[in-house]
């Protein structure tokens, strides 16, 4: 017990930030819902301890909202050129406007990407510990590159590279991060995953489907196993079924319920996080020091304009 | 002894969890432990509260510092006489007057952008250059005849082109206007930017003079003048863009916006109608044809709904539109020769 997360967090205090946050997001046409995301993250991550010790998210709605912003104006320069390049195009022959789509799909796949690990980046680095600061180190852009390049494999064999590519991403991802001065590091290889991929990519067709939460949960586990921290490992066996009923068990929520169930979601998924997720290993904390605070402030926007859900509010 | 209480406290330079104690002063709390060389001092001034914890208690910290104080259920409760912040347990003070604050703002916030966008929207239209213009009109045109075919362009030796001149003439910068007409048998016609008109060959089918397709040809060049196409083009653009970054990546946002857009789009239908009376009596030509156009439109579409149902729906007719037309009626010549009439309803059977 002492090596598991904890979520003493209870439902109704879930739905009471929930709802307010929706009054105030529906008078307001909306503003409201960047400090309305801030305040339930704060109650969440207060709700999760570990060690007896309660996380802390020190973000502000502000810091939301003008990343928002940000990426706004970005995203909306970007859609008018491309708008005046397709005019542009049009006024060639055929193959230019062909031309211009595909750069513009591509263009935004890898903005999918880059705006994921600048979200991720964000709530990491707001994220504390033992007063103790997590940091995503790394470049949205490189993380973005890798993706694209991966995804252009993943093209061509059909998909077989696909746990080649999550594990590229996973790595990049647990290899520059850090608690305090303290790295993680990751030692996984896609093709320990592969065999496991691959069976279920057979079985795709068969199992309509179902064969990939089978495969996504066995990841789950692998990533777990081949992150650590110091002498800290971490260890989250989990089975397909229950990725499965949790992942429909939530997408039936919201919809049957029109997103008023969204609460009962949400403690779902911590509570699920919490009861399989095992964090052994002994962690000196007077060891661990404090590093330099982050710098980017916004890094949430371009998530938040393309609607990118990476979890966990 | 009350003035006394225990905690924990997070330094921020490591992670370690230390015991301390707490005496609480008049200004400020002192917070000492048996390692430290010295006590710190917090001022209660300058005190913020991280979060509240399950347990009843608090972690607090002060001003930007990195430093953590954990505070349990009662030792809260001593310090909350000294802190306000701790009293309110997280919850919002003055919760619903910022509800009604916030929609009040948000009403007014809103009013005046829906007022002031049009006239913004205006002159940011007008600094769109020529070419880029033609070139969206010319790309808006390619998209309308995709699988159809081009009957007949307006040109100096057509009776088309005979026509649109006659009705332009008395604008003071004619534009180059060129009038298409496709081979489908829809009943409806639109103007582009950059001067492009595209008319069904169901309206001219639908048309029974040459007045009533005067009329509708006038009603187009009408939004021409007034540079209708590319203002409305930014009044939408702009709108659902708002709404998108407002209400977040929805479809309700585009529908709303949709429906703003309509609302403006009948003031230009208006401006049009005017123009087009202006036009055609400048021209010294009938004015009466529209309104008769759009009586029998309105008749036909009553007992035959769905023949002219996209004609009155991009451009609603409203009783007040109805009225200002059938009011400016001014008698003048025929837009054309019957003979000439007759072979341009033939223009797709070439």
């Amino acid at each position: 017990m002492h090596d598991k997360p904890a979520f003493t967090g209870r439902l109704g205090e879930i739905y009471g930030i929930f709802f307010r946050n929706l009054l105030l997001s529906i008078v307001t046409l909306g503003i409201y819902r960047f400090w309305g995301k801030t305040r339930m993250r704060r109650f969440l991550w207060s709700r999760i301890l570990l060690r007896g010790e309660p996380f802390e998210y020190s973000g502000t709605g502000r810091e939301l909202f003008v990343g928002f912003l940000k990426a706004a104006g970005f995203f909306f320069l970007l859609i008018i050129a491309f708008v005046l390049l397709r005019i542009w195009a049009a006024s060639y022959q055929q193959g230019f406007g062909k031309f211009v789509d595909w750069a513009q799909s591509v263009t935004f796949l890898a903005l999918l990407y880059i705006g994921t690990f600048a979200a991720l980046r964000y709530r990491i680095g707001r994220t504390r510990w033992c007063g103790i600061r997590f940091a995503q180190m790394g470049s949205a852009w490189t993380y973005g590159l890798t993706a694209l390049r991966g995804l252009f494999l993943v093209g061509i064999t059909f998909g077989l590279y696909a746990p080649f590519l999550n594990v590229r991403l996973r790595a990049y991802q647990f290899d520059h991060m850090k608690f305090g001065t303290e790295p993680f590091s990751f030692d996984g290889k896609g093709r320990e995953l592969f065999k496991t991929f691959l069976v279920a990519w057979l079985l795709f067709i068969p199992t309509l489907g179902m064969s990939m939460f089978w495969y996504s949960a066995r990841a789950m586990s692998y990533y777990a196993e081949h992150t650590r921290i110091g002498a800290v490992r971490f260890h989250m066996p989990v089975s397909g079924w229950q990725y499965f009923s949790l992942m429909v068990g939530n997408l039936l929520l919201g919809i049957l319920s029109l997103g008023f169930l969204a609460p009962v979601a949400t403690k779902r998924t911590v509570d699920f996080w919490c009861r399989r997720l095992t964090v052994p290993g002994e962690l000196d904390l007077a060891a661990i020091r404090q590093a330099a605070a982050a710098t980017d402030r916004s890094g949430e926007g371009l998530a938040s304009f393309l609607d990118i859900d990476v979890g966990l509010g | 002894m009350k003035q006394q209480q225990t905690g924990w406290f997070f330094d921020g330079e490591t992670g370690e969890r230390q015991p301390v104690l707490l005496q609480l002063g008049d200004e400020a709390l002192t917070i000492n432990s048996d390692r430290w060389p010295s006590a710190r001092q917090w001022r209660y001034a300058d005190m913020i509260v991280a979060d509240f914890l399950a347990d009843g208690g608090a972690r607090l910290q002060a001003s930007d510092g990195e430093a953590r104080l954990v505070i349990g259920a009662s030792a809260l409760g001593i310090l909350a006489d000294h802190i306000p912040a701790l009293r309110h347990r997280g919850r919002q003070r003055f919760f619903w007057g910022r509800l009604i604050a916030g929609a009040a703002a948000t009403a007014a916030i809103g009013a005046l952008c829906y007022l002031g966008w049009p006239a913004l929207s205006d002159r940011l239209a007008e600094l769109i250059p020529e070419a880029l213009l033609e070139a969206i009109g010319d790309a808006a045109v390619a998209d309308m005849a995709q699988g159809t075919r081009v009957c007949g362009v307006s040109a100096a030796d057509n009776i088309l082109g005979e026509l649109t001149t006659r009705i332009a003439a008395s604008v003071p910068t004619p534009q180059h206007v060129r009038v298409r007409v496709l081979d489908t048998p829809v009943v409806n016609a639109f103007a582009t930017p950059g001067g492009n008109i595209v008319v069904f060959r169901g309206l001219l089918d639908k048309a029974e003079s040459p007045d009533e397709f005067a009329g509708v040809l006038a009603h187009e060049i009408g939004h021409l003048v007034k540079h209708h196409p590319q203002r409305l083009l930014v009044r939408y653009s702009g709108l659902s863009l708002l709404s998108v970054a407002l209400l977040g990546n929805t479809n309700f946002a585009t529908l709303g916006s949709l429906v703003v857009a309509l609302a403006y789009s009948r003031d230009f239908e208006s401006e049009a109608d005017e123009e087009a009376i202006e036009l055609l009596a400048e021209a010294k030509l009938e004015t009466g044809g529209l309104a008769r156009f759009f009586a029998r439109l309105e008749r036909d579409e009553k007992y035959d709904p769905g023949s002219a149902l996209r004609y009155l729906a991009s451009h609603p007719p409203t009783s007040e539109r109805r009225n200002r037309l059938e009011q400016n009626r001014r008698i003048g010549a025929a837009a054309l020769s019957s003979g000439k009439w007759q072979e341009l309803r033939r223009i797709c059977r070439s």
